[in-house]
C-alpha cells in the first residue's frame, strides 16, 4: 500500500486506514442523510419533523423536553470542544452525570404525571380546527339571521291577515247594520202607508157621512 | 489527511448545523414554544415553577460552558455540588408544582 497526494492532505491507503475512510464515509453520508431529510424533504412526505420536537400530547411546549436539549447540547458541545483540543475522548466526570440524570429524571417524572391527567393530554385546537370553527360559527349566524328575518317577514304576514279579517268583519257588521236599517226603513214606509190611508179613511168619513152609513150599511 | 482527522470534521459540521437548525426553527417558530411557561391545565396561567426552573437551566449551561471555555487540563470540568443542588431543589420545585396542579385539578373535578 502507498500513499497519495491529494488537496485534503496526504492519505495513506493501508488497510486501517481504508477502514477509516470506508467509516467516515459511512458516518458523513448518514449525517448528511439526516441534515437533507429535515430540511429539503417534500412537506408531506418529510420524513423526519422536528416541529413536535419541544411539544408535550397536547400541542403545547415542555419545559423539561427544552432543559433536556439545552443540557444535551451544552455536554455536546463541551464534549466535542475537548476532542477538538486533544484528540482524544475525555473522561466523563460524575457532576456532569448527575446533572443529565437530574434533567432525564425530570423529564420522566413530568411525563408521568401529565399521562396521569387526562384532560392535560388531549391535544389543542391546530390553525385548521380554529378556522373550520371560526367558519362553521360564520355560517351558523348567516343562518340565525335568515331566520330572524324569515320570522320577522311571517309576523308582519300575520298581522296583515288578522287586519284583513277584521276588515273583513267590519264590512260584514256594516252591511248588517244597513240591512237593519233598510228593514227598519221599509216597516216605517208601511206604516207611514197604513197611517196615511187610515188619514184618507177618516177625512172621507168626515167629508161624506150618509155615504158613509149608506157603505156601511150596504 | 486522517481518518481520525476526517471525522472530527464531520461531526464538528454536523453537530452545528443540528444545532443551527434547531435555532432556527425555534427562532421562526416552526418548532413553536407556545405555552412554555404557563400552567397546562388552569387557563394558561404563568407558571412560576415553569419560570425558575428556565432560569435556572439557562445559568448552569452558561456557567459550564464558561467552566469549559476556561479549563486548560483537557479534562471535562465536574459540575460543582452547589449547582447540582441548584438544580435538583429546582427541579423538585417543578415536579411538585405539577404534581400539585394535577391534585387540585381532580379534587375540582
Amino acid at each position: 500500500m502507498g500513499q497519495a497526494v491529494t488537496a485534503l492532505g496526504t492519505i495513506n491507503w493501508d488497510p486501517t486506514s481504508l477502514a477509516g475512510y470506508v467509516a467516515c464515509f459511512f458516518l458523513g453520508m448518514l449525517a448528511l442523510s439526516i441534515i437533507v431529510l429535515i430540511w429539503w424533504a417534500p412537506p408531506h412526505k418529510r420524513q423526519i419533523d422536528l416541529t413536535h420536537l419541544l411539544n408535550e400530547v397536547n400541542g403545547q411546549a415542555s419545559m423539561s423536553r427544552f432543559q433536556l436539549l439545552l443540557f444535551t447540547f451544552v455536554i455536546a458541545i463541551s464534549v466535542f470542544e475537548l476532542v477538538m483540543k486533544n484528540g482524544a475522548l475525555p473522561d466523563i466526570p460524575e457532576g456532569v452525570l448527575t446533572l443529565l440524570g437530574i434533567s432525564a429524571t425530570t423529564y420522566a417524572v413530568g411525563k408521568g404525571i401529565s399521562y396521569s391527567q387526562p384532560q392535560t393530554l388531549e391535544p389543542d385546537p391546530t390553525p385548521e380546527d380554529v378556522i373550520r370553527a371560526e367558519q362553521a360559527a360564520a355560517t351558523a349566524q348567516s343562518h340565525a339571521a335568515a331566520a330572524q328575518q324569515a320570522a320577522a317577514a311571517a309576523g308582519q304576514a300575520a298581522t296583515t291577515a288578522r287586519v284583513a279579517q277584521a276588515t273583513t268583519v267590519g264590512a260584514a257588521v256594516a252591511s248588517q247594520v244597513s240591512a237593519a236599517v233598510a228593514k227598519d226603513a221599509a216597516v216605517d214606509a208601511n206604516v207611514a202607508k197604513d197611517v196615511s190611508v187610515a188619514a184618507a179613511t177618516i177625512a172621507d168619513a168626515s167629508t161624506n157621512p150618509t155615504g158613509g152609513s149608506n157603505a156601511s150599511g150596504e | 489527511m486522517t481518518p481520525s482527522r476526517l471525522l472530527i470534521l464531520e461531526m464538528q459540521g454536523f453537530l452545528f448545523l443540528m444545532m443551527a437548525t434547531i435555532a432556527w426553527k425555534i427562532l421562526t417558530r416552526r418548532i413553536p414554544l407556545s405555552g412554555l411557561l404557563m400552567h397546562k391545565d388552569s387557563g394558561g396561567n404563568l407558571s412560576p415553577g415553569r419560570v425558575q426552573l428556565l432560569l435556572a437551566t439557562i445559568t448552569a449551561c452558561g456557567s459550564y460552558l464558561a467552566e469549559v471555555a476556561k479549563s486548560t487540563d483537557g479534562k471535562l470540568p465536574d459540575v460543582s455540588a452547589n449547582w447540582l443542588y441548584v438544580l435538583g431543589g429546582s427541579s423538585s420545585i417543578y415536579v411538585l408544582e405539577k404534581a400539585w396542579s394535577m391534585w387540585s385539578n381532580r379534587k375540582g373535578n
